[in-house]
């Protein structure tokens, strides 16, 4: 690993550069500054950009791919990775459009399909802490799985005709405030509530100290095996509720529904600052990774560039955004002087 | 000479465990799949074996050093999709195969750069390189389908030499030549002691970054050959080619006995790992089992492995302590 | 057998009382009938070398073993502890030598870590933030911390503030017992000497210490009572004021082996090499915020000490020489030629080979066995035409096991099952087979137990007796005194003097007392008003 020194102006204390450092070097604060700069820059190009309802379009886009990176969010900061989360978005709207097309309550049929993602998620948290099995292999694992039940049982054949009015609305194709849709509401209300949960309760701390240092919270006395359990359940219950609002807005479940999500959400995460070695990430910083990502998409839509190009620009945006946010924690680093801990 | 032969000592064997799995398996294949053992079958299998084989080989590499290495799909599509390129633009068969390994190591190249030079964690610098490559495999076979018949091109995958098919050989020789540098040279060795401990590797004298940079540079190439083979095959390329090749190449790795926490793996464990999915992809369509069966029994098969590879090195290690 | 020993005539009861407990694992016998006293608000040091049974006692005070046998008392009650929240529970909280803090998070999430404090009723599953930090920032400020250390990272705090932190927690929640497991092992001399201050205040304050300690040289001024484990059994248990250092170490290891000076002291027939040949000389490095125009030389045979605190840019200047750091200016010139090495792979040609401090992390490759561990700093040694031979390999490391009394089953074993010493050994084998003239060692004996550390200042005379050079890098005084044919001592990165040490000096305590005097007063800048 590099250190590269930055060099230490004489401390100036606590004025208006210790706050910027602060700031600057939270999570995704560099990719938010990417983004504010980005944004007018795009705008020139495509002044529809900023119109109020491609604004709202980006929203009721992004929240797709944000509910995901939250729970993936969860995983990283407790030190895990979930490679399952595009399998469980696929079989979970498998499961609610099945339960409707026999007829199932929707309620009852959104209900157990949540529950059913929650529950690989359970499974991934007991086959990673109970057979100790390295999360990247055993979520990887579950992605074959869980995509593979999804062919099988479908037979490569999309679920269809299990769409009624409510669902139009629960998959966002109908606005119910102004532009915005129906998931912008239910994205904002689990970043209200998870983030109230993190900050309010004891979870947050057990969550950034099962990630940055188990055999420490063990010592606490938390059990990190509980806190990974849980930390995967959220992961797979969000990756679900993702699932059932996707099942109505393609209005189709192909059994392939959701693949590559779990790229997407992690390079989100990623974006947002949340570090792969745990302990660190914010579900702003999701926030602000789930948005980047869905501004380029939505750039690469509007300025009309061919749509094959939006693979290759989404992979050097990854590249260039954690770059964008190395900048910034060093910059931040720079005035808190690192300490010499070897 | 008293040889006792245990089973501790058969078990510490490199890729012994999958040896088994593999015997077991081709029991079980021969007597539910009458047609399994027939020649062509065997043939079939071992020729569908070699992308992965190779692919395998070349991740088995980073993951040795503590690495991952997520690219290798969309790279085997790029280096496809650039050979098949030159091919029809004219450009003599070497020449294409040289073009299309050279691909291979620039993307390599270009993953080592990120993560050596530049500090990226490996599992993002390589995310981004197989969305980036992936586009680059879109954007050449959006407007023309990239497809050869050229003769000398089929034979690589379709040709056999003595009976042997020609693609088999190839990978034997990959096998070999990774496999003894791997074990036998300083520089393989250099790898493990990179994986197991980069920091004091370093100060012991090892060129840390040179051996990082390698093992990327290495499964660049790796990847770049399966997917010349993987087109030779097909005689096209199409945009999603080698798609989901990195899951199961490493899935063979894993197998293998590879630790994705590093320093541990083998060429012969990664290769006997992809020849066991490929007997089992082959015995499922044998046994007309829904195709999509597959997926589901190698994710199984990924947790079990890893499974009783930590179960049989518990096993080791409680003699080696009394 | 009992802990009470006859010169024991106080009598108070015992806070927490270790009675005749023995722990068994598969083939050892950790604590044979070992036993333990503690009187509330004392500092209590127990003392033995690796393997004696001190951390296997320790974590059965604080819940993590049960005994297989015998009892333990805490206020004269029997206690069956069965978690470390149960001992927690009973007033018992342990701060083990790995640090236990969580470094992404606050001092304040740290302290409160599995034990928040609840706002409103204690069912509520909300956290009283506010509470947590007033209660921190009243505890800190008894340690004098600055408040604003405490929300950021604990990461970004140093060595000293993440030990009191750890203190900070085990107060936090009315701890009568703080068993402290080595915590003055990565501390510099002069934030060791402010933890062991706030040690004795918080004895004064009525809570009693368990302190577990390699570094002898801190038991006088600190501890009130030492008990001294060997093999498992307690041998003494005795007030300090009763005792002296080295009677301590002849119960340890059970043999005289005089003070840790004498141990590594030259013969007095190694005569100074006054004509031998320089064979390094470094002039002007620097390297910016770390090192500040140092300059040196080394002769051959000779070993020069550089002693000075932690962080003074010791170790740096080590790595900065071996070219494990880049530098911004300066020079080095090594047998014969200036080199500039960009690597260790570099030094390693040019015949300089380092020792790293923290052995587990920098040192050892733990996964690999004890041959590959030697040959790995110069593979090219044991292969022919590229490829390499297992045999010679083989061979060679035996040859090294043999040579350094390594204690191990042979060159095949995993290096991680070796103890310290024989790590150490392994290490430096390792630093042999690459066949330099040059050796650095950075702590040397971090961590060892004293009959390893005489081990190793045997390699180390070894070395330049055949005419090599070392540099050794120590926190421990008289061990870099001893050893030493001359020292010098780096403060903030620059080289704040030197001083050479006269043979015999090791012999005389009180030349030695003057030297260590000297050492320090050039580290810390002149102010140790002794």
């Amino acid at each position: 690993m590099r250190t590269r020194e930055v060099p230490t102006p004489s401390d100036t204390g606590f004025g208006a550069t210790e706050t910027f450092r602060r700031l600057i070097g939270r999570p995704g604060a560099g990719i938010f500054l990417f983004l504010v700069c980005f944004l007018p820059i795009l705008s020139l190009f495509a002044p529809q950009m900023l119109q109020e309802g491609n604004l709202a379009g980006i929203l009721n886009q992004m929240v797709f791919i944000l509910i995901p990176t939250l729970g993936m969010t969860i995983v990283i900061i407790s030190g895990g990775i979930d490679l399952s989360v595009g399998s469980v978005i696929g079989l979970s709207g498998g499961v609610a459009a099945f339960l409707l097309t026999v007829g199932v309550p929707m309620p009852v049929a959104i209900l157990l399909a949540i529950i059913s993602g929650a529950m690989i998620g359970a499974i991934n948290g007991l086959v990673i802490t109970r057979l100790k099995v390295p999360d990247f292999v055993a979520t990887l694992a579950m992605m074959g799985v869980a995509r593979g039940i999804l062919y099988v049982w479908t037979n490569g054949i999309p679920f269809r005709d299990y769409m009624g009015d409510a669902y139009y609305i629960i998959g966002g194709l109908r606005m119910i405030v102004g532009k915005l849709t129906l998931p912008v509401f239910v994205a904002l209300a689990l970043l209200l509530i998870l983030t109230f949960l993190l900050r309010r309760t004891h979870l947050g701390a057990h969550f950034r100290a099962t990630g940055s240092n188990a055999e420490a919270a063990k010592l606490s006395g938390i059990r990190p095996d509980r806190i990974k359990m849980l930390a995967y359940i959220a992961s797979g219950a969000l990756a679900a509720v993702t699932g059932v609002m996707l099942a109505g807005r393609l209005t189709t479940v192909h059994p392939a529904m959701g693949s590559g999500y779990e790229l997407e959400t992690i390079a989100a995460a990623v974006m947002g600052g949340a570090a792969l070695s745990g302990g660190r990430g914010s579900f702003w910083g999701a926030l602000v990774g789930a948005l980047t990502l869905t501004v380029i998409q939505n750039a690469i839509n509007i300025l009309n560039i061919e749509s094959t190009w939006e693979n290759v620009i989404i992979g050097s945006i990854i590249l260039f955004a954690v770059l964008i946010d190395r900048a910034a924690m060093a910059l931040s680093r720079g005035g808190s002087r690192r300490n010499a801990s070897n | 000479m008293a040889s006792k032969i245990n089973l501790r000592s058969i078990l510490r064997i490199e890729g012994a465990t999958v040896f088994f799995a593999l015997a077991l398996l081709v029991v079980f294949s021969s007597i539910f799949a009458p047609s399994f053992l027939t020649t062509e079958n065997l043939s079939n299998v071992l020729v569908q074996s070699v992308f992965v084989v190779i692919l395998g080989i070349g991740i088995t590499y980073v993951l040795i050093s503590g690495g991952i290495d997520l690219s290798v799909g969309s790279v085997m599509g790029v280096a496809a999709a650039i050979c098949v390129f030159c091919l029809n633009a004219g450009a003599p068969l070497p020449f294409a195969l040289l073009a299309g390994l050279a691909t291979g190591a620039a993307a390599g190249l270009f993953n080592a750069y990120f993560i050596v030079v530049l500090g990226f964690a490996d599992f993002i610098a390589t995310l981004g390189t197989l969305s980036l490559m992936r586009g680059v495999v879109e954007l050449m076979t959006a407007n023309s389908r990239l497809n050869s018949q050229d003769p000398g091109f089929m034979t690589l995958a379709a040709g056999s030499v003595g009976g042997a098919p020609l693609a088999v050989i190839i990978a034997l020789i990959v096998a070999l030549v990774a496999g003894v540098i791997l074990a036998r040279t300083t520089m393989g060795r250099a790898v493990y002691g990179v994986g197991l401990n980069p920091k004091s590797s370093f100060l012991a004298g090892v060129l840390v970054r040179r051996v990082r940079f390698s093992v990327f540079l290495v499964s660049g190439i790796c990847a770049g050959l399966a997917g010349i083979l993987l087109a030779s095959r097909l005689s096209s390329v199409h945009p999603a080619m080698g798609t989901g090749y990195e899951l199961t190449a490493i899935a063979a790795a894993a197998l293998g006995g590879a630790s994705l926490a590093g320093g541990r793996g083998s060429v012969l464990g990664t290769a006997l790992g992809a020849l066991f999915l490929a007997v089992l992809q082959n015995t499922l369509s044998l046994m007309s089992v829904n195709a999509f069966w597959f997926q589901i029994i190698t994710g199984v098969i990924i947790v079990f492995a890893v499974l009783l590879d930590g179960g049989i090195r518990r096993f080791l290690n409680q003699r080696s302590m009394v | 057998m009992n802990a009470r020993s006859s010169r024991d005539d106080d009598a108070r009861p015992y806070l927490v009382e270790v009675r005749n407990v023995t722990k068994r694992f598969p083939g050892v016998v950790a604590l044979g009938n070992a036993s333990l006293a503690i009187r509330p608000g004392e500092v209590h040091a127990l003392l033995g070398e690796n393997g004696a049974g001190k951390s296997t006692l320790i974590k059965l005070l604080s819940g993590v073993y049960k005994p297989d046998a015998g009892t333990i008392l805490v206020n004269g009650e029997p206690r069956n502890i069965s978690s470390p929240r149960e001992a927690q529970g009973l007033g018992i909280t342990t701060i083990y030598q790995e640090h236990t803090l969580a470094a992404d998070l606050s001092p304040i999430e740290n302290i409160f870590l599995g034990r928040e404090l609840r706002a409103g009723r204690s069912g509520s599953i909300l956290v009283n933030r506010s509470a947590m930090r007033a209660r921190a920032q009243e505890l800190w400020a008894q340690f004098g911390g600055d408040r604003r250390d405490l929300s950021r990272p604990v990461a970004e705090l140093g060595g000293l503030k993440q030990r009191l932190i750890e203190i900070i927690k085990a107060l936090a929640f009315e701890a009568t017992l703080v068993i402290m497991d080595e915590p003055t092992a990565q501390l510099p001399d002069d934030e060791r000497d402010t933890l062991l201050s706030h040690i004795r205040a918080m004895r004064d304050r009525g809570v009693a210490v368990l302190l577990v300690t390699h570094r002898l040289d801190e038991l006088a001024g600190t501890v009130d009572r030492v008990t001294v484990f060997r093999d498992g059994q307690w041998i003494d248990t005795i007030p300090m004021a009763e005792t002296n250092v080295d009677a301590i170490i002849r119960k340890m290891v059970g043999r005289d082996v005089g003070s840790m000076a004498a141990a590594a002291a030259r013969s007095l027939s190694q005569s100074l090499p006054e004509t031998a040949p320089e064979v390094l000389s470094v002039t002007g490095l620097s390297r910016r915020g770390v090192l500040n125009n140092v300059s040196l030389t080394l002769r051959a045979g000779e070993i020069l000490g550089i002693g000075g605190l932690a962080g003074s840019g010791r170790t740096e200047l080590a790595r900065a020489i071996i070219g494990a750091d880049p530098i911004d200016a300066g020079e080095i010139w090594a047998n014969g030629r200036t080199i500039s090495p960009a690597s260790p792979a570099e030094a390693v040609r040019a015949g300089i080979f380092m020792v790293p401090e923290e052995r587990k992390v920098l040192g050892i490759v733990a996964g690999l066995d004890v041959a590959r561990n030697i040959t790995i700093s110069a593979p090219g040694k044991i292969a022919s035409s590229t490829f390499v031979q297992r045999r010679r390999e083989r061979s060679v490391a035996a040859n090294y096991v043999d040579e350094l009394r390594i204690k191990t089953r042979g060159p095949a074993e995993h290096i991680e099952n070796l103890s310290g010493g024989n790590q150490q050994k392994v290490l430096f084998a390792r630093a042999l087979f690459s066949d330099p003239n040059i050796i650095i060692v950075d702590e040397p004996t971090q961590g060892i137990d004293v009959g390893a550390k005489t081990e190793v200042y045997r390699l180390i005379r070894n070395f330049v007796a055949k005419g090599r050079s070392v540099i050794v890098i120590s926190s421990e005084l008289p061990e870099l005194l001893g050893l030493s044919d001359r020292v010098m001592v780096m403060r903030e990165g620059r080289k704040a003097g030197e001083l050479s040490v006269p043979i015999g000096a090791a012999a005389d305590p009180a030349q030695m007392a003057e030297m260590q005097r000297q050492v320090m007063a050039l580290a810390t800048g002149g102010n140790v008003g002794k």
